[in-house]
Formats: structure tokens, C-alpha cells, sequence
């Protein structure tokens, strides 16, 4: 599946040891701020907005809306979680009604003034092409479409890293990635390209890395079958992971965008996925 | 095009477990709500909801997706299993699952962390290891849509020929938060569930866990003969927690054109129960087809409204009702609303071969609606 990328715009903020407040930057894009809104949501905003302010014209209403979510809305399910049990609190109306991930995707609806399809999606290890997957399958995929991938982190950190896995001085990152972009037709070759494909077999992902001009292997891939993939790799080729690392779930998503950051755009070939439900294969250029 | 069938099918809910349990408690409901009290809240709360039957194992999410899974897979081997895609539809997935030991370790007085692997995707991926499931794994949370949008990906990825076959499972175990949350916005009744009545309050929660396979051909199981036509989904964005009467009219309209505009037999509504939704229902069904004929149900007084799984759960329940000849009865119903003009059956009504409309929507303006065709 390929895809032609119309726009893209992203948000990302490495994790202080109290929460940066994202009001500043939302109130940089987002005209109408909805209120009561919580931080998961918050940043869809932010880096949906991000996306689409270059566009001349508003997006049609009827643009389908994809957010893919390696976690979720975490951060409001514990705080109602930890109210009920910790503090003996009946939630707060509009906490239980925040705390489904696909509310995101309803006030970015409501502040881009969308009615298409709105969907939240989420795979083990593999959400983003996930997402893909599914909006491959949308009867308005011929259109641009808006796709995007939120994380977000919880404070205490302490907790947030112990829930990763994760060292005590582990990085941790917020980001939330969108892209605007629709199935590409014949002949159709203008602008940044996207391509997505799926493999269960190593040895075709190992080849088609090696094939592009720079390649990166998600931190999320298990450990021996990312070693395996990356053996026979020029190194000198590796796209820049900064943050690769467990605490950054959508450290796909960073690669993807710094390479459509880049002028010119490179060829970047990133894997994902795992080897059970197969590799996903996913390449940005021009 | 190619088509899709409804094929294998299990179902665990209120009723029991199978699909003559769910057959015969939609044909005479027994509704024997239960109050859970939630004693961590201080005062404690009492919210009433109905359970299913309990399924051994230790972990509720889990055991009571393994039960609908392995019934609705039972026919099929482990070949054709590995080519299955798995849509996975959930408002909550396996928060149960982890609030439980939670709870009891903060009681115990314990270090406890909350949601301790804080993935998403965790569920299914159980599941499809469980179970031989080896296609792609999707978990859709559209709210109270989930279950019916994972249809129509599922459809979806049959028809453009991506597999033979597609796991749309289903599964919603009412957690503290649930309950509770419902009750804080004053959504829960404290009696019954009664969709479109004059003088409803309310859903009442109920507990699922739902599974079909979908197919290319008609594989004369479970839900043999009955074909997903078209479906269609949308999000309203003016009201998060309720929809209104044009959104309603408007999904139905697509869903009707993406299904080759058949003519319409039977409606299952998606009758919450809640005095607006129910509104915005009757209204947005009137606008578009105002045919005030139509049998309709609501299965939620029978079954609960059991969120994320509705979807799965109330597709599989109509089909198997429809197969042995009826529309089941919207058990509670007593007094016609004047503001709605919508009254829907109370008994078991018989239903011939024909085309059916089934209405889904959720918090966060997700609807969706699907059309089904029995042609035996």
C-alpha cells in the first residue's frame, strides 16, 4: 500500500519530572480550545493541528480520522482507577467519559470540524502499521485522510518507568505524530510518499533494509530478532534513533518524521512489527 | 465484490452460554439484575447490572473471551484458524483484569501499581496465541460502536480479498470504573433497562463476551444464510455522550447505500434505554425511513448494555433469533412515549427471510450501522 502525504506535523516533548503544560502550545494552533479536556487528548490536538495549519483550504468534513494508541489514554484510567480504590472517589463525570482513547479523536473531530469515520486503533507492538492497515481498508481511502499516533507519559515517572521496564534514569518522551495522506493512485507521484507492507519472512525485511538508503529497526521489535535483522547492515546507513528506547512507544513515528523533516526527504526503510504477526515493512520518501 | 457471511458463533452473556441460551432468553427474557456494591467509595455505591454466568479461570476478560472464541472456532482447524485476522472490540478491554489484584493489594496494604503493562493490544494478542488465531491483530475502541466497526473492517478486509476469514470478538466485563462512571453521569437506571418507553431512566450494564467468524461463503453454521450487506460509520462531533436525530439519519442513510438500498424488514435498535439517545434514535429512524411499520427491538433490557461487545453480541443474537423465525421483544416496554411515535414490539414476533437494520452508537459520536440479509 502506498500512500501520498499531503501534510504532516508532530509534537514532541521529553518528560521533565513534573508534566509540562501544554496549554501554550495548544493555544498556538487550536482556535477554539475545548475545556476539560486531559492531556492524552490534549496533545492529539496539538500535533493534529500541527498537521493541517499550512492547508489553504479546511479539510472536507467528511475526512476519516485514524489515531493509533500503543497504550491508550493511560494516564486518565489510573488517576480514576486510583480515585476509586486509593481514594474512595466516586469519577468525575467527565474523567469517565475522557478516559476512552477514541475521545481524542471526537474533540479533534469537533475542532476540525469532521463527520467521517473516527477510529482508535491498537496492536501489540505494531499500532501504527495497524492503523495503516485499517485505513487501507476505509471506502474513502482515495482521499487525503488524517492518520496519527499519540503517546503520552504519567507522572510520577518513577511509576510511568516502572511500568516500561524501564532504568530509573531512563528518557522519557510524549509525542504525537500526524500525517494527512491518501492511497496513492497510478501515475500519482507528487510529494512525500509513504509506503507499508507486511512480511513474516526475516530474510525478505533483512534484504528490503538493506536495499534503501537508510534503514532503522523499531526498539520495540524484540530483542533477537532485531539483532537478526540488523547483523548484516551498513551502520554507517542507520537513521539517527535518538530515542530509541522502550520508554518512547511511538519511537517509529519520531524516525519517520524527522526523516519528512529532512530536506530533501531521504529514503528511510524502518521495520516493525514482530515475528509472530509479522514484520511490518515501512518506508518514507520522495 | 465478494460477499459476507456470518459463519461460527459463540456468545457468553446474561442469558448463559451458546447460542440457544441467547436464542431463548431473547425469546423469554429472565432478567435477574445484580447489585454490585463498590465499597471502596466512601459512602459505598450500589449499581445493578446484569452478569453472565461465571466461567472458570482467574482472570474474567480473558476466560470469558477464551469461552466465545473457542465455540465460535470450534468448526474450523488450526490451517484455516492461522489465516484468520482478529478484531478485537472493547470499551475497557482488560481493565477488570487489572483492577482486581490492584484492589486487593491496595487492601492487603500491599505496594500496588496501577495498569503495571499499560498495553492496549495485550488482550488480543492473548487471545490469538491462545487460540491459533496467526492473521493480524486489530483492537478497535469506538466506545459503545467498537464491536460493529470491527465488522466492517473485518467485511471489509474479506471483501477486498485479504482473507477468507475474518475473528470479530467482542468482550466488556463491568469494572469499578464502569459502574461507577455510568452512575456519576446519572446514566444508569436503578431499576430496568426500558428503551423508548415513556417513562425510561436509563441502561442498565450488562456483561459479554462475543465471537463470530466472518466468511466469503456461506458455511451453513451457527449464522448460516445470513449475509452483512453493507455497513456504515461516522462520527458525530456536537454531543460526546449523546448523538442527535441528523447523525442518526445520516448513518443509516450511508449504511443503507453502502448495502444497495434494499428495502428494510426489521430494525434493531441500539436502545440504550436513556432518555436522549432513545430520542435521537427514534427521530433519526423516522427521518430516513419513515416507515412507522417496521418491527422494531431493542435487546439491551435482555442482554445489558454491554458497550464495546454490543456490536458482536447483538449482530450474533439477532441473526440467531432471525434464523429460528422472530424478532425478540423489548422486554420492559409498557408505555409509548407521544414524543418518540416509536413503539417497539413486547412479544416475539414472527420475522420471515428478509433485510434487517441493526444500530450502533457510542460515546464520542461514534455510530454505525449495519444491514444483514437472511436468505435461507
Amino acid at each position: 500500500m502506498q500512500w501520498r502525504i499531503a501534510a504532516h506535523g508532530c509534537f514532541e516533548s521529553v518528560a521533565g519530572e513534573t508534566a509540562t503544560d501544554l496549554r501554550e502550545p495548544l493555544k498556538a494552533v487550536v482556535a477554539n480550545r475545548p475545556r476539560r479536556i486531559n492531556r492524552y487528548t490534549q496533545l492529539a490536538l496539538i500535533g493534529a493541528h500541527r498537521c493541517v495549519e499550512e492547508l489553504t483550504s479546511p479539510l472536507p468534513s467528511r475526512t476519516p480520522l485514524y489515531l493509533a494508541s500503543e497504550q491508550g489514554n493511560v494516564a486518565e484510567a489510573v488517576s480514576l482507577m486510583d480515585g476509586i480504590v486509593r481514594h474512595g472517589q466516586v469519577p468525575k463525570p467527565m474523567s469517565f467519559v475522557n478516559v476512552s482513547s477514541n475521545m481524542a479523536g471526537f474533540y479533534l473531530g469537533a475542532s476540525l470540524g469532521l463527520s467521517g469515520r473516527n477510529m482508535t486503533v491498537a496492536r501489540q507492538g505494531g499500532s501504527f502499521g495497524a492503523m495503516l492497515e485499517m485505513a487501507a481498508l476505509d471506502p474513502a481511502r482515495d482521499a487525503p485522510m488524517l492518520l496519527g499516533s499519540v503517546s503520552e507519559c504519567v507522572w510520577p515517572l518513577a511509576d510511568h518507568r516502572q511500568r516500561h521496564e524501564l532504568a530509573a534514569d531512563a528518557e522519557l518522551v510524549e509525542g504525537s505524530y500526524w500525517l494527512l495522506a491518501a492511497a496513492a493512485g497510478d501515475g500519482d507521484d507528487d510529494g512525500a510518499r509513504l509506503d507499508y507492507t507486511t512480511t513474516r519472512d526475516p530474510g525478505i525485511a533483512r534484504d528490503w533494509l538493506a536495499s534503501g538508503s537508510y534503514w532503522a529497526c523499531d526498539p520495540h521489535l524484540p530483542v533477537d530478532a532485531r539483532e537478526s535483522l540488523q547483523a548484516a547492515l551498513e551502520p554507517d546507513r542507520a537513521w539517527r534513533v535518538p530515542l530509541a528506547h522502550r520508554g518512547h512507544p511511538d519511537a517509529l513515528a519520531h524516525c519517520l518524521f524527522t526523516a519528512l523533516a529532512s530536506q530533501p526527504i531521504p529514503e528511510l526503510r524502518l521495520v516493525a512489527g514482530d515475528p509472530a504477526q509479522g514484520y511490518q515493512l515501512i518506508s518514507v520518501g520522495s | 465484490m465478494r460477499d459476507v457471511y456470518l459463519a461460527g458463533a459463540g456468545a457468553i452473556s446474561h442469558p448463559g452460554r451458546g447460542l440457544a441460551a441467547l436464542e431463548s432468553g431473547l425469546r423469554e427474557p429472565d432478567i435477574r439484575p445484580q447489585t454490585s456494591q463498590i465499597r471502596e467509595i466512601d459512602p459505598p455505591i450500589a449499581v445493578p447490572h446484569l452478569p453472565a454466568p461465571n466461567i472458570e479461570g482467574d482472570n474474567r476478560p480473558t476466560t470469558f473471551a477464551d469461552g466465545a472464541v473457542a465455540d465460535a472456532l470450534a468448526g474450523y482447524d488450526a490451517e484455516q484458524r492461522r489465516a484468520m485476522p482478529l478484531f478485537l472490540a472493547s470499551s475497557t478491554i482488560d481493565l477488570i483484569g487489572r483492577e482486581t489484584p490492584y484492589t486487593e493489594k491496595i487492601a492487603r496494604g500491599e505496594p500496588a501499581l496501577a495498569f503495571e503493562t499499560p498495553s492496549t493490544g495485550l488482550l488480543a494478542a492473548r487471545v490469538a496465541v491462545d487460540h491459533g488465531v496467526g492473521g493480524p491483530q486489530y483492537t478497535i475502541n469506538t466506545a459503545c460502536s467498537s464491536g460493529a466497526n470491527a465488522l466492517l473492517y473485518a467485511a471489509a478486509a474479506i471483501r477486498r480479498g485479504d482473507c477468507e476469514r475474518a475473528l470479530v470478538l467482542g468482550v466488556e466485563v463491568p469494572s469499578r470504573v464502569t459502574l461507577a462512571g455510568f452512575q456519576s453521569l446519572l446514566l444508569a437506571s436503578g431499576t430496568r433497562c426500558r428503551p423508548f418507553d415513556r417513562d425510561r431512566d436509563g441502561l442498565m450494564l450488562g456483561e459479554a463476551s462475543s465471537a463470530i467468524v466472518l466468511s466469503a461463503h456461506d458455511e451453513g453454521v451457527d449464522t448460516a444464510g445470513i449475509r452483512l450487506l453493507g455497513g456504515a460509520s461516522a462520527c458525530d462531533s456536537s454531543n460526546i455522550t449523546h448523538t442527535d436525530p441528523d447523525a442518526v439519519a445520516g448513518v443509516i442513510t450511508d449504511a443503507l447505500q453502502d448495502a444497495g438500498e434494499p428495502t428494510i424488514d426489521a430494525i434493531k435498535a441500539h436502545g440504550t434505554g436513556t432518555p436522549s439517545n432513545d430520542a435521537a434514535e427514534a427521530l433519526g429512524i423516522r427521518r430516513c425511513l419513515n416507515q412507522y411499520s417496521l418491527p422494531i427491538t431493542s435487546l439491551k433490557p435482555a442482554l445489558g448494555h454491554t458497550l464495546g461487545a454490543c456490536g458482536v453480541l447483538e449482530t450474533i443474537a439477532a441473526a440467531v433469533c432471525w434464523r429460528a423465525g422472530f424478532l425478540p421483544p423489548t422486554a420492559g416496554f409498557e408505555s409509548p412515549d407521544p414524543a418518540l411515535d416509536l413503539a417497539p414490539v413486547t412479544e416475539p414476533t414472527p420475522l420471515s427471510p428478509g433485510r434487517m437494520l441493526l444500530n450502533y452508537f457510542g460515546f464520542g459520536g461514534n455510530n454505525c450501522a449495519l444491514v444483514l440479509e437472511y436468505a435461507p
